[in-house]
């Protein structure tokens, strides 16, 4: 720890060297994997990701972002213009997380190289002066130096310390009896699993990092809407919206198909969250791939299929009217279910029929399916509960051209209404009607005829693959492990020395804790203590690294031979 | 039965609220009678010297080969500032009948706030049971629960790491969140929508609620630590003796960074926790782990200030600004829990 500040300290030099662009890159190289650097980084981070939160981003809620788009057009313009839309995707905020990911490996590869060489080298040897350090005891005992240097030697492997047992050289041997050099000594060191966490942790975040990219270069995503009865099968064409990765084709598709048998949904009824859903589910037939057998699955919330590398999930419910509409001619134009969408919470939904098989023109209609219609004085017909109670639509005709034939694609929940005339009433006014299940209208002029049959429910599927997944997964829980150790284990180093002084084994012990790179080693005087345990001096009381230590010595102390009789602090 | 049950721990959480409030009284008692008490340093002047005699007493005993047990040292430097206090003019005396009322009123404090957590954890436990699962579906229900929590790791804590000091802040910042929460945010007992039932939920937002009640410690001890080492600055500046403030009563700054330090490190890796189940929550139930929805990018958001606020505390230069850095480290937090629920809408605005 100590290593890694005089090192940053050492980087962060204000002013960069004259010149040689061997030492401008060494320069730059130090400046960007110092930690000042990887610091300012994740504050640039944390910043550059709050107005992903504020403004809507396309990725997370694309309709909400048109219409921001609609209401604000020259502000979109700038947003656009920075990629404020798309934060996350932005080369900007991937110039950050980039360059964090450069300093992190620049800052953590050389650092795993050097624990590496601590992990292999022995404890350092004793300090000169025991009494410096932080935590420390003496004490006289009858018990011979090698008795006590075993004890020692033993307590501190007991305690999992690795431990170096040194003998004195010739020039301090029979050293002076303040026991703070001479004599042999017991160098012990612990918690080298603390700075392998923290690498673990670090190399951990970059094995998340990869989860993710590779998530978004080889997995799909899209969403299709499926009327209860009807099927899906996973081609490309039956998705109403899709996005795949930049290494993933279209033919990579698994080939399953699946059906949508019953759909059930449950609401609440009373008291402040009337009207949310409680639950709901889907029966599903599902087939792997053409041949294989069908099975059935319940698809509910937090509960998807997994199917040949895919997940299915339920992610969305709503309505589909279902109209029967005949033309001038007399003949049935149309029959089936139409998806409606959801406007509200309360499912008061829009949607289109358009029939391009109606003779002599072409029949659209708009309005909306209200699955609790209620007349609202100021806002005119409303739904009042999501559950279908007294279901009804409101719809105004047009006929002439759909314009469908032209061959641009078109919305299949809205009207192209350039070639289409609407019907009007005998007094002007737009031709209005409303239905409820069953009834059904004469159009005007004689152009046929539309009966509101009833309602089927659709449901709306998201089919995912993400590859990448469990790769991060495994990295997350990595950075866990390691956070923890990192933050748990202490690392101690614990010295025990043993000399002669009048006929008696005087036996010292000091230790440090690395620990904590704030915690600057200090001395814990005798006065400091016992005011601690008068419980007079706050300020004292709060030094909890050094506590434990102390603490830790102590039980070390009372485990050696002849720990009663403590030598003064002066005598140290 | 199950309204009963609501109406119980409604009870519960208003008999809390009050019980919290008397709490702050009592702690506010403790601060005014210790508010004259003399300069720190002169009684630690006092201590010293007695300390010194004990411990030349106990070496001349160990010289005496007797094996006068150390421990006993503690409990001599008792006896002599006892007697030097009892020993000095009216005025010391005085002095020492206060603060004997000081530590009295705190000891009420800690059982008042120990008595309203018990008042508090029969109110979440009642309500969960009405409702018929966790208790934390929206903010009413998040508030009580995370004053719960932040009321037990205070208690749990305080011997631990001596936090007596912060009995005033937090009983303070307790009484505030419950007053909003019972009369701003309350919502009656109601269902969870389907996403919620999980229990992935459950880890997550325990998690979260755990890591957040920790957070909330550190950020009052950080707040402290700022105002502390500013007051230190002065007073070296100045050269004025301490003055009888709140302030003065305070362990050093540094102290309390390392008090703040050790809450904040103990709950990053409950949130970092808190993230990774509420991204395998989120892969269960909307078929994607991370979607930089506002909430998930504030938590993220939050995550990044606090990794950012333990690289400071290793960082040369830096070691002054990580109170500050914990602070918005929490300002974001917070602004997780109540702004993105109330401006910015998106999945998670459940509440
Ligand atoms: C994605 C970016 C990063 C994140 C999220 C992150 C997070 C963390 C966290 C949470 C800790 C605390 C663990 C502990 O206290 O033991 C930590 C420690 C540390 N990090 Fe990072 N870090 C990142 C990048 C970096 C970089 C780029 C460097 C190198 C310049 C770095 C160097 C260190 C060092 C040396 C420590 C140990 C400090 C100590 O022991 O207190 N980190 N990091």
């Amino acid at each position: 720890m100590t290593q890694t500040q005089e090192r940053t300290r050492a980087s962060g030099a204000p002013n960069p060297p004259a010149l040689g662009p061997l030492e401008l890159a060494r320069w730059a190289w130090r400046q960007l994997t110092s930690m000042r650097t990887a610091l300012l980084l994740l504050f640039l981070l944390a910043l550059a990701s709050v107005p992903g939160s504020i403004i809507p981003q396309r990725q997370v809620n694309p309709v909400v972002v048109a219409d921001f788009i609609r209401a604000n057009p020259e502000l979109s313009k700038w947003y656009d213009r920075f990629g404020l839309f798309d934060v996350f995707s932005t080369p900007w905020f991937a110039a950050i997380y980039l360059l964090l990911l450069v300093s992190l490996l620049g800052c953590i590869l050389p650092r795993a190289a050097q624990h590496w060489q601590v992990m292999r080298a022995r404890p350092p040897a004793a300090p000169r002066h025991l009494n410096r350090m932080p935590g420390h005891r003496s004490w006289t005992t009858d018990a011979s130096p090698a008795e006590a240097l075993a004890a020692a030697k033993e307590q501190l492997m007991a305690r999992r310390y690795r431990v170096v047992v040194d003998q004195p050289t010739d020039e301090s041997a029979g050293g002076s009896a303040s026991g703070s050099s001479g004599g042999a000594s017991v160098a012990a060191e612990r918690g080298y699993l603390r700075e392998i966490g923290n690498l673990l942790f670090h190399v951990a975040i970059v094995v998340v990092l990869v989860g993710v990219a590779i998530g978004s270069l080889f997995g799909f995503r899209g969403t299709a809407l499926v009327v209860v009865g009807n099927g899906f099968a996973n081609t490309i064409t039956q998705y109403d919206g899709y996005q795949s990765g930049a290494l993933f084709t279209d033919k990579q598709l698994p080939p399953f198909a699946l059906t949508v048998k019953k759909f059930m949904v449950k609401f609440e009824t009373q008291g402040e969250a009337r009207g949310s859903a409680r639950e709901f589910g889907a029966t599903l037939d599902v087939t792997a791939e053409p041949g294989a057998p069908v099975r059935e699955y319940d698809l509910r919330v937090n509960h998807p299929l997994q199917v040949d590398g895919a997940e299915v999930h339920l992610i969305g419910h709503g309505y589909a009217p279902r109209f029967t509409v005949r033309d001038g001619n007399g003949e049935v134009a149309f029959s089936g279910p139409v998806p409606f969408l959801p406007q509200d919470a309360m499912f008061s939904s829009t949607g289109v029929v358009k029939v391009p098989d109606a003779r002599p023109k072409q029949l659209g209609f708009q309005g909306f399916f209200l699955p609790t219609a209620i007349i609202d004085q100021r806002r005119g017909p409303t739904s009042a509960f999501p559950d279908a109670v007294r279901p009804a639509v409101f719809l105004t005709g047009y006929q002439g051209d759909l314009g469908l034939d032209n061959g641009a694609p078109q919305s299949v929940y809205r009207l192209d209404q350039t070639r289409l005339t609407q019907f009007r009433a005998s007094d002007g006014q737009p031709w209005r009607l409303q239905l409820t299940p069953g009834q059904s209208a004469r159009l005007p002029d004689g152009a046929g005829s539309i009966t509101f049959d009833g309602y089927t429910r659709w449901v709306n599927l998201q089919i995912s693959r993400n590859p990448g997944a469990p790769i991060a997964l495994v990295g997350a829980v990595c950075a866990l492990g390691g956070l923890l150790l990192s933050l748990v284990v202490r690392r101690r180093r614990i010295w025990v020395r043993v000399t002669e002084a009048d006929g008696r084994t005087v036996v010292a012990i000091a230790g440090l804790d690395k620990s904590d790179p704030a915690l600057a080693p200090r001395v814990v005087g005798q006065a400091e203590r016992s005011a601690r345990e008068a419980g007079a001096e706050r300020d004292a009381t709060t030094r909890t690294g050094e506590t434990d230590l102390t603490a830790e010595i102590d039980r070390i102390t009372a485990d050696l031979p002849g720990s009663a009789a403590t030598v003064g602090e002066e005598h140290l | 039965m199950s309204t009963m049950l609501a109406s119980l721990s409604d009870n519960f959480v208003h008999a809390a609220t009050v019980v919290v409030a008397l709490g702050m009284l009592a702690h506010a008692g403790e601060w005014a009678f210790t508010r004259e008490r003399r300069s720190a340093a002169r009684s630690a002047a006092r201590l010293a010297s007695t300390t010194r005699q004990t411990s030349d007493a106990a070496t001349a005993s160990a010289a005496a080969g007797g094996s006068a047990a150390a421990d006993s040292a503690g409990v001599a430097v008792l006896t002599p500032t006892a007697e030097v206090a009892g020993g000095e003019g009216a005025g010391e005396r005085g002095e020492s009948d206060r603060s004997d009322r000081a530590a009295m009123f705190g000891r009420i404090g800690v059982a008042l706030t120990l008595l309203a957590t018990v008042l508090l954890g029969a109110g979440v436990v009642t309500r969960g049971i009405a409702a018929d699962r966790v208790p934390w579906s929206n903010l009413y229900e998040f508030a009580i629960t995370g004053s719960f929590m932040v009321s037990v790791a205070y208690l749990v804590t305080l011997r631990r790491l001596r936090l007596d000091f912060l009995g005033l802040p937090i009983t303070g910042f307790l009484l505030v969140i419950l007053g909003i929460a019972t009369t701003v945010l309350y919502t009656p007992v109601s269902g969870l929508i389907p996403a919620l039932q999980s229990y992935w939920l459950v880890i997550h937002v325990s998690a979260a609620v755990i890591a957040t009640s920790v957070f909330t410690l550190g950020a009052i001890a950080s707040l402290l630590q700022i105002l502390k080492a500013r007051e230190e600055r002065r007073l070296i500046a100045t050269g004025a003796s301490p003055a009888g403030s709140y302030l003065a009563r305070l362990p050093s700054a540094e102290a309390i960074d390392r008090i703040a330090y050790r809450l904040n490190a103990f709950a990053f890796p409950v949130w970092t926790f808190a993230l990774i189940a509420g991204a395998i929550w989120a892969a269960a139930a909307w078929g994607r782990y991370w979607g930089w929805d506002p909430k998930e990018t504030w938590m993220f958001i939050t995550w990044v200030c606090y990794a950012a606020y333990l690289h400071a505390r290793s960082t040369a230069g830096w070691r002054s600004k990580v109170s500050g850095i914990a602070l918005v480290a929490y300002g974001a937090l917070l602004f997780n829990l109540v702004g993105v629920n109330f401006f910015i809408s998106g999945l998670h605005s459940y509440a």
